[in-house]
Parts: C-alpha cells; structure tokens; sequence
C-alpha cells in the first residue's frame, strides 16, 4: 500500500504543478504571484508551525518588504529623463547605473534592506509573544499586523513629510514616507514602480530561484539540528527544555526567518505590481496563508509552498474558467464571485478530510531520503494529530 | 477639557457597543470552555442572524442580480417575533456548521489547528454565500419600536433610543444565560463539562447532546448581537461580522480564556475603552502632528489585549492554567 | 546519496521548467510593443517592431502601419489578430471590484450599468453591424485583483480595450499594465487625482473631484446664510483624501470658519466621536467624505438632533446610501457628475428607461458613468470600423482605438463630453442634488430620490 499512496501523491503535486503552469488564464503575473504571496508566505507561516507556533503575523512582514520596494525605488533612486538611466544618491557620492531598466542590484538592495527591517519586526513581535501559544498567539499577531497598518497610515508626523508635487492642485495634504492611504509610488511615479525587468514573465527568473533557494534553506533547516529541535518544541516543550534545547531561541528564530521570507515576497510582489498601499497586509491574506500552510501539509517544507500556490493560484484558475467562451451569463458571474467559497471549502474539506494536507512527510521522505536510518521523525511515528 | 466633559456621553455609549461584544463573546467563550476550540465561524453567524431577522420583518433584499434580489418574504412579522426566529434559525445553522466542521475533527481528536483552519473556511463560505445569493448591498435597519423617537437628553448626555435597547436587550439576555447556566440542570451540566468532560462523561452526561445545545445557544447570542448591532448602524453588507469576529477573540482573552463574567466585563472595557480613546485628539506643535483617536479606534482591542497579556496572561478574570508535566 | 541528489535535481528541474517553458510565450523571445530598447538599438526592426526614442524613453514600436495595413492581415495569420470581420463580435474589457468587500456595492452598480449599456449598442446595430462583446473580470478589492484582471483581458481574452477598475488605487497599480502593452484603458470611477497621467492610453469618464465637489459647499452656502463647517474624512481612502482638500478650500473660499479636520474609517459605522464633536463645536453645516457607509454619520447626526446642512461627497452619491441613512437622508446634498433628471440627445433617457426597466431603480452616477465608459468606446469603434481600420492587427487595433477616443466627441449620459490630450474627461455640466426620500407603501419601506436643485 505505501508505494501507491506516495506515487498518488507524487502525481497530484506534479499534475497541480503541471495543470497550473498551463492553464491558459494563468499570465506570468499570477504565476508570480503565487510563488511570492502563495510560495513563500506560505514558507513564512510554516515556520513558526515547526516549533508549534500558530502565527498570523506574516501580512505585516509581507508589508514590510514591498515597502522596502517603494522607499528604496521610488524615494531613493532617481531616474534620469534625459538618458534614462538610474542614479542612487549616497550622500558623499553618487553611484550612477548605465542602464535602462532598473538596476538588479538595488533589487538586491531592497531584499537585503526589507528582511532587516522585518527580522527587527520578527524579533520584537517573537520575544514579545514568546510566552503565549496556540489562538493567544494567533491573536497578539493578527493585532501586530492591524498596528503595523495603522502606524503606516499616520505617516504625516512634522519630521517625515514626504516629497510633494507642488504642481499638482488637488495633491493630497499629507503624503508621507509611506504615501498615506495611496501607498507609492502613488502620484509620485504615475509609471508605477521602477521595472527591473522588461517582461512580465521575466519576474519569474527572480522569483522562482528565490523560492527554490528558500526552500532549499528551510529543508536544510529541517533536516538539521535546529529543524529537531524546532520538532521537539512542538511535540514537548517541557521534555525539549529538558534535554538543553532553548525553546525560547529557537522560536524567536523562528519568527525570525518567517519575517525574512514574507518580506522577500513583498519585495519582489511590490515590484511585480506596480504598486504598494497599507491595503496589502490584510486578514484574509494572513488567512490565506494558514490555509494555504494546513492544505498543503505542515509537517514539511514542500507543503506549504504547494498549498500556498494552490491557494493563491485558485482565485485564477476559477477566472479563467469563468472566461470560458459560450458559459451561460449566470454561471459566470458565480464563477467571478465564487472564489471565496472554493476556498473556504478546501480549507473545511481538506481539514475534516485529509488532515496531512497534501504532501505527507513520507512523500518528502521518498523524494529526499534521508542520509541515516536511525532517526525516524516524530511525524511519521506518532499517531495523527496527537494533541 | 473637551476629554473630561465628553466622559458621562462616552461611557453611555462605550456600555452599549460594550453590551454587544459581551453578548457576541460569550458565543466564543461558551464553546471554548466546553470544547478548547475557537469557532471562528461565530463572526459569519453573526451577519445571518441580522439577514434573517431583516428577512423576517419582511424587508427587501438588495439590487443586481442574485437569486433573491428585490425580493421579500410575504409576510412581514412584528421585530421582536423576528428577533427571537432569527435567533433560533441562526443557531440551527451554528449546530450544522458543529455537525460538519468540528464533530469529524473531534471524534479523531485532531489538533485544534485544523479546527481552527476549518472553522475559518466555513466562515468564508458562509459570508461568500449570502453575497452570491443576495448581493452585497447594504440594508437598512428594522425599527424595533417603530415611531419612537430617535433620540433624547438626560442631562448633558444625549441617548439615543436604539443604543439603549440594545443594551437592554444584551442585558435581559445575559441574565437569561446566568439564569439557566446556574440554576437549571443543563447549565450545571454544562459547567461540570467544561470543569473536566471525561469525569462528567463518566457521571452520565450526554456530552455530544450538550455540544450542539451549546453550538444552538451560541448561535442565539451571536445572532441577537448582529441584529441589535443593525438596528443602530444596518447590515452593512455580507462582511458585516468579520470586524467584531476579531474584536469578540480579543474580548475572551482579555477576560480570561473560556471564563464567562471575564468575557462580560472584557465586552463592556473594551467598548468603554474604545469610545473614550476614539475621542482623544490633540496636536503636537512641535512635530506638525494631529494625533486622532478615531484613527486608532481599530487597534484599541488588541493593543489593550497585548497589556493585558504582558500583565496577566491568564486574562483578567481568568485561572492560571496548570503546566501539566 | 547519489540518487537523493539526483531526485533533488529532478524536482528542482520541474520547479524551475514548468513554469517557465508554460509561461514564456513563442513570441517573448522577440520585443514586444511598449517595451523599453537599448540607446545602440535606435533605429533598429525585429519584425514588425521599431526602436524609436519616444520623448525621453526609448521604446519598440510598431513599424509604420500603412505598409502592413490592410491586404495582407486579410489573411488572418498570427493568434494576435481579431476575427475576420463578418458577424465576429468584437470584445470590450470590463474590470470591476465584484467580490471585493469595500468595493462590491459600487462594482455591482457598474456591472449593471454596463450590462445596458450592451444591450443598448448592440440593439442599435452594434459596431456597424459586428457585435460588441463586454467580457467582465472580477478585480476583487486590492491591488493584486486588478493586475490578475487586467492581464486576463488583455492576454486572454484579447480585448480591444478596458473600461476600469473600480478604485483608484487598484487603477494606480493595474494602469501601467495597460499603458506598457498599449491597450486603451477608460475609468469609469477613478476620482483620485492623477489617474490620466498615468499614461498616453490612460483616461478617464469621471472628471477628478476638483472639478466639482466644491459646487456643493457653494449651493449650501447659497441657500442658508453658514458661519462654521465641520469636516470629516475617511483616512484610510486615497480618494476621501484627496477629496476633503477640495472641500477644505471651497469652505474657506466661501469664507466660512473651518473647525479642524476629522477622522474616521472606511468601514465605520459607530460615529459616537463625531456627534460628540458637531454637538460641542455647533457647526451648522457638516462635509462628509467617506464611502456609503459614512450614510451612517448622517442618520446619527440627524438621529441626535443636528439640524444644519450636511453636504456629502462623491462616495455618498449612490443609491446604496438611501438604505443606509433611510429617511434622516433628507435633504442630504451632494455634487454629481450625473442626474437621471437631466434629458440629453435622448441618450440619458434612454439609458434610465433601459435601466429601470433591468433594475426597477433610478440608475446613479456610479451605474451612468460605467455605461458612459462602454458607450465612449462603442463610439469610437465605430469611426474606427468607418475608416477600415478595424480589420488589422489587435494590437494596431488598439493603438488606433485610443487615438480615436480622445480624439471624438460623445453624446452621454453624463452631457456632451470630449477628452483632452491627457485623458482627462472635459465635461460641461455638474450637478448639485438634494435627497429626497418617501415613506413606502409597508412601514419602514423608504425610497429616495437625487433631486436636481437649481443654483
């Protein structure tokens, strides 16, 4: 019986893989979408599961990193109209890049800075919730993202008044650092965000080796001594503390790195789609992305990035359905509007149903056997669910 | 000190919204201290519970075009009729969600993730489910005393009538559940369940009868919150709930995780608190900065509830819970 | 070992290549119009693209349509042309906010509007005899919604062009889609300010708030002699933002004392803190800026006895605010860019009739505007299809289009209108309305009325 059950799932991952690279509503956009928001948002919600934590926080790191975008693209970098070209303002000297598109080294740039911010972020909202689990948890980090919202909309204190177009006699008052309820660029690049790419598609040279990277980052983590003890957290705090693992160490880490990767989403999504308001950090995203991390599987790496691109990729694919030529004009706008619901019932369904999600540890296991037979995870021995 | 001479008027107002979250927590409050679990569901129930009721007095549904726009039940039943089948028909759909999206999870005894994850998605489903069938216009509020007068003065606070009966009502209902938590048999098993189901189990009670007697009660007070809710500001469409969904978690936590006098007095603070901090405004000259509350009045439940569990994790009224080894 | 690293390679293959060889299409691999070229490749043709130095930017271009125009597309040869003429409808792109939460109400009285609209085009002979087609695409309410829309209608459904999106800030970001790949893009309720400059193919049917949410302070001023104005706006709305500047100044310039600026949220329905205000400070006229939902600060004001003039803004001009506020809507004002009072050339009359007769309701701005949006670009079509132009290339198609579009002038709903240069809408006639509102037939039944006021 073992073998067909992974061969199953095997083929149901490869032919989700498959069906929703081809399916022809899907644009480059979309498939960047669901590998920045779904793929890894997704990684970022499954992180803090590893060591039993249930986090809804990732929203707000995700705002984080596409505000890195906005600040350093929009705000720092000044484009030449004369050549083109892009000119980055360093105080005491000013680097110039010879070139059209937007320079991938302040790509690079934005990453770096965005996941310092959002570590600084994680750090403080981790420590802070460091003694609270389960729906506690949940809570004080839904409430970390609604600040954090908040706080971006009061952005027009004295000191941080941002650039105003004087010529423009209906501008808004107070545009900020973060452009106020607009986001940026706003009115301030009516282009939308500095392209550093010419196609669409080629966000996907950016994104899908990024993904690949973390991914690859978190099963190693998994695989090594800090993914144990991040599963010997979850199983036993008290037996882990026991045994010398620094359960508070690990979890801050945790909340930690699930900041970095939400905001390497939101850096690389900022750019993708033009443009950056508050509105990005909402509770359906947060929602969306637990769903996406329970219906792919939380006991490994693979699953949340599959269901989070399921996810997020459904409200797609149920679009491009709907453009199907010669559906009656009902069953369209139910189509358009339905996507919710479909959610909402994968997310009941797999729960009640298949509660591994849908890749199994031993899938994972199969694909990427592991180097020793000593060590069996507690995953695969223990019963379903347990507490 | 407009602050100061603002209080007697805050306060009338922060008890009434406050009444309203009580009722609503309790919903959440009940099922998690029989079943350890978060309904998430609870905000959804809300909103139906105020559809049915404007259904039931014989409203019209909103335009465009959905299976039941611009259409009205014949008949159109007097509020309070209304109010109480509202109630029952959305605590019917709370005991169907219990039947479909808890009991399989814990007859497994899975993990309260998934109970989570499942309860989130009905909530989706259910508030995507009015939108397709009735649109997402809003509608507007039943008079519960038709012909009253909106409002009146009781020295410098002003009191309108719809605030008031909504705390009345929230009242009159919370004193009917202590009646029957305390002094009837169901409620004194209902409280032996949620001290220790196993023991109780064994002394005879139905557990899995109870559950949905729960799951019924707690569709009743989410409903009544939702309707009471539209008569002061109508059903503002089909996400109605989604707001008070988080407010009502932050308001069990803050009084105490499954307690229930903890969830009545969370409910009334944090409306309280809320009103008042909503309309502090001033200005720092010194930094060009206009601090409003109102702009805050969103982050005032969790902020409160961050306190709140820096200071006392347990939550205000709550026990401290045992580390079981 | 040797096979784990092998299965690693596998997997990370089918990551990297799915993906990629499903979503590069045949033609990426040569420039595509709108994209930007290198300066060493002015002057130089990949196919039927240029590079040109267009203002400061250099980009690829199609090469001069004349020598490609009409004999040889007949032949019908790449996926990117429309159906050979004939009976083939012709597809319009609508992006609206359906299953959005904040944006539902409004999108749902555009897709009514539009849904006349085609029937309305197409019972008077269509494009010329062609059928117009309005393939509609839900937005949701963010950012990411309209993107995924606009890219669908554009790639998939291969529109000639696209009334929408239904929020500005969705238009802020989905926009620039349009603009890189030339498809000529209407708004149908974006009021924010620089929506047009976005880009050459970005215009618009509703005119900027600037142009007329003052008139409303200027009528309330000219009916009761005011001295002190209350205003209040929805913080978190780029558009009640921007708006509540407009009627800022135009208190000031009617010389009215201005208390400071409050705040709430979108989706507030609890206004305790801005009665308390009004009832402190005792301004006799109250300018609300916020969504339909803001119907909710009137009937409270109303409910705890304010009395002055209460002016609302662009958000509280829809028939939604009538269930919202009920009978305390009375004597609501409001500035519109559309009155279903005002009869024009027929075509507003005939707009009504259709609509009414779908709706059984008085259509609003939100439904007339979107109507406006689809008519403007079945107009435009049809010069467009009397010059012959409508049988080349898509993507010619669409850069025609647009040039055809600003270039007309139109009968509509909203009065005669024409475009500038920019694409900001040049309209003559705005309105100030006064809300009216019956007592039904059944008890708390009401229905109300935008009464067009004189001034």
């Amino acid at each position: 019986m073992r073998v067909p059950r992974s061969l199953l799932s095997g083929l149901l991952l490869l032919s989700l893989l498959v069906g929703f690279s081809v399916v022809p509503g899907l644009s480059p956009a979309v498939k960047v979408y669901m590998l920045t928001a779904g793929a890894l948002c997704g990684l970022s919600a499954y992180l803090p599961l590893m060591a039993g934590q249930l986090s809804l926080a990732s929203p707000a790191f995700y705002l984080i990193g596409g505000y890195a975008t906005g600040m350093v693209s929009v705000l720092w970098v000044k484009e030449d109209f004369e050549t083109g070209y892009w000119k980055v303002p360093l105080g005491f000297a000013k680097i110039t890049f010879t070139s059209e598109l937007y320079p991938w080294q302040m790509v690079v740039v934005e990453l770096i800075l965005g996941a310092i911010v959002a570590a600084a972020f994680g750090f403080v909202v981790g420590t802070i919730a460091l003694r609270l689990q389960g729906i506690y948890l949940a809570l004080v980090t839904i409430g970390a993202v609604e600040i954090l919202r908040i706080l971006v909309l009061q952005d027009q204190i004295g000191p941080f008044k941002g650039p105003l177009d004087p010529g423009d006699p209906e501008r808004i008052r107070h545009l900020g650092p973060f452009g106020g309820a607009t986001g940026l660029p706003g009115q301030l690049r009516t282009e939308g965000m500095p392209q550093p790419v010419d196609f669409e598609w080629q966000y996907l040279l950016i994104a899908i080796p990024l993904v690949i990277l973390c991914a690859y980052f978190v099963f190693r983590l998994e695989r090594g001594r800090t993914g144990r003890a991040l599963a010997a957290i979850r199983e036993d705090e008290l037996a882990a503390s026991a045994m010398g693992i620094r359960p508070k160490y690990y979890k801050v880490l945790a909340f930690v790195l699930s900041a970095v990767f939400a905001s390497f989403a939101g850096t690389i999504y900022a750019h993708a789609q033009n443009a950056w308001s508050y509105r990005q950090a909402t509770f359906a995203l947060a929602t969306a992305m637990l769903a996406g991390a329970v219906v792919g599987g939380t006991r490994t790496f693979l699953g949340p990035i599959v269901g989070g691109m399921v996810i997020t990729g459904l409200f797609e694919a149920l679009r491009s359905l709907a453009g199907v030529d010669g559906l009656p004009g009902g069953l369209r706008d139910v189509l358009l509007n339905i996507s919710p619901f479909v959610q909402g019932l994968i997310m009941t369904v797999v729960c009640v149903f298949l509660s591994k999600g849908l890749i199994s540890a031993r899938l994972v296991d199969r694909l990427f056997p592991r180097d020793t037979t000593l060590f069996r995870p507690a995953s695969d021995a223990a019963p379903e669910g347990g507490r | 000190m407009s602050f100061v001479r603002n209080l007697p008027q805050n306060f009338f107002d922060g008890l009434s919204i406050g009444s309203v979250y009580a009722l609503f927590a309790l919903g959440y409050t009940l099922i998690f201290s029989i079943l350890r679990i978060v309904n998430f569901a609870h905000g959804a129930i809300f909103t139906i519970g105020a559809y049915f009721t404007y259904v039931l007095t014989g409203g019209t549904l909103g335009g465009g075009n959905f299976p039941f726009s611009n259409t009205r039940v014949p008949f159109s039943l007097n509020f309070w009729i209304a109010l109480v089948l509202g109630a029952l028909l959305a605590g019917l759909v709370n005991v169907a969600i219990e039947r479909f999206a808890f009991r399989p999870l814990r007859n497994r005894n899975a993990d309260t993730l998934l109970s989570l994850v499942s309860s989130l998605g009905v909530s989706l489903m259910l508030s995507n489910l009015i939108q397709n069938l009735v649109g997402s216009d809003p509608l507007p509020a039943p008079e519960p005393i038709p012909g009253s007068k909106p409002s009146f003065d009781v020295a410098s606070v002003i009191i309108q009538t719809s605030r008031l009966l909504t705390f009345a009502v929230a009242v009159i209902v919370m004193a009917g559940l202590w009646y029957l938590l305390n002094r009837t048999r169901t409620g004194k098993a209902l409280k032996a369940v949620s001290e220790d189901a196993t023991t109780s189990s064994l002394l005879g009670i139905s557990t899995n009868r109870l559950i949905l007697f729960t799951f019924m009660l707690c569709g009743v007070l989410g409903a009544v919150a939702g309707t009471m809710v539209s008569t002061n500001f109508n059903i503002t469409g089909p996400y109605m709930g989604s707001e008070y969904a988080l407010i009502g978690l932050a308001v069990i936590v803050i009084g105490g995780l499954g307690d229930i006098p903890g969830a009545v007095l969370g409910g009334f603070l944090l409306g309280i608190l809320q009103t008042v901090v909503s309309s502090i405004s001033f200005r720092i000259g010194f930094w060009d900065w206009d601090f409003s509350g109102s702009s805050w009045k969103d982050a005032v439940p969790f902020i409160t509830l961050a306190i709140v569990l820096l200071v006392r994790p347990q939550g205000l009224l709550g026990r401290a819970q045992i580390q079981k080894v | 070992m040797k096979t784990a690293r092998l299965r690693v390679g596998a997997l990370a293959a089918v990551f990297v290549l799915v993906p990629i060889v499903a979503s590069v299409p045949a033609s990426a691999l040569t420039p595509k119009a709108g994209a930007r070229c290198a300066p060493k490749e002015v002057g130089k043709t990949v196919g039927k693209l240029t590079c040109v130095k267009d203002g400061s930017r250099r980009k690829w271009v199609a090469a001069a349509p004349a020598a490609t125009a009409a004999p040889t597309t007949a032949a019908g040869s790449a996926s990117a042309t429309t159906p050979a003429s004939g009976g083939a409808p012709i597809k319009l792109g609508v992006a609206l906010g359906l299953s959005g939460a904040s944006t539902a109400n409004l999108a749902q009285d555009q897709r009514l509007g539009v849904a006349v609209a085609e029937k309305y085009i197409n019972d008077n002979g269509g494009i010329n005899g062609r059928k117009l087609q309005v393939v509609v695409q839900d937005t949701g309410a963010d950012e990411a919604g309209a993107i995924a829309a606009f890219n669908a209608l554009i790639d998939n459904d291969k529109v000639v062009g696209i009334v929408g999106p239904t929020l500005s800030q969705q238009a802020f970001a989905a926009d620039p889609i349009a603009e890189r790949k030339k498809v000529p893009v209407l708004a149908p309720s974006n009021t924010a300010a620089g929506i047009p400059q976005i880009g050459d193919y970005i215009a618009r049917v509703s005119a900027g708030v600037a142009t007329y949410a003052g008139n409303a302070v200027k009528f309330a001023a000219s009916i009761d002699p005011l001295s002190k104005a209350a205003v209040f706006f929805a913080d978190d709305d780029a558009f009640s933002r921007s708006e509540t500047v407009v009627f800022q100044n135009a208190v000031k310039a009617s010389g009215l004392e201005l208390l400071p600026p409050q705040t709430f949220k979108v989706n507030d329905t609890d206004f305790t803190t801005q009665v308390n205000f009004v009832r402190q400070n005792r301004p006799d006229l109250v300018v609300i800026s916020g969504l339909a939902q803001a119907g909710n600060l009137v009937k409270q004001l109303r409910d705890t006895g304010y009395s002055g003039s209460i002016v609302g803004g662009n958000g509280l001009n829809v028939v939604q605010t009538f269930s919202v506020c009920k009978q305390q809507c009375e004597g609501l004002i409001v500035a519109q860019a559309y009155s279903p009072e005002i009869p024009n050339d027929g075509v507003n009359v005939e707009f009504s009739k259709l609509f009414q007769a779908d709706n059984k309701r008085i259509p609003g701005q939100i439904a007339a505007q979107a109507f406006t949006g689809v008519l403007v670009f079945a107009e435009a079509l049809r010069t467009l299809e009397k010059d012959g132009k409508l049988n080349g290339s898509l993507e010619q198609i669409r850069i025609d289009l647009n040039k055809a579009l600003l270039a007309g002038k139109y009968s509509t709903p909203l009065g005669d209108i024409s475009f500038t240069p920019e694409g900001e809408i040049n309209q003559k006639s705005f309105y100030v309305a006064q809300i009216s509102m019956k007592r039904g037939a059944t008890g708390d039944v009401f229905s109300g009325v935008f009464k067009y006021v004189k001034f």
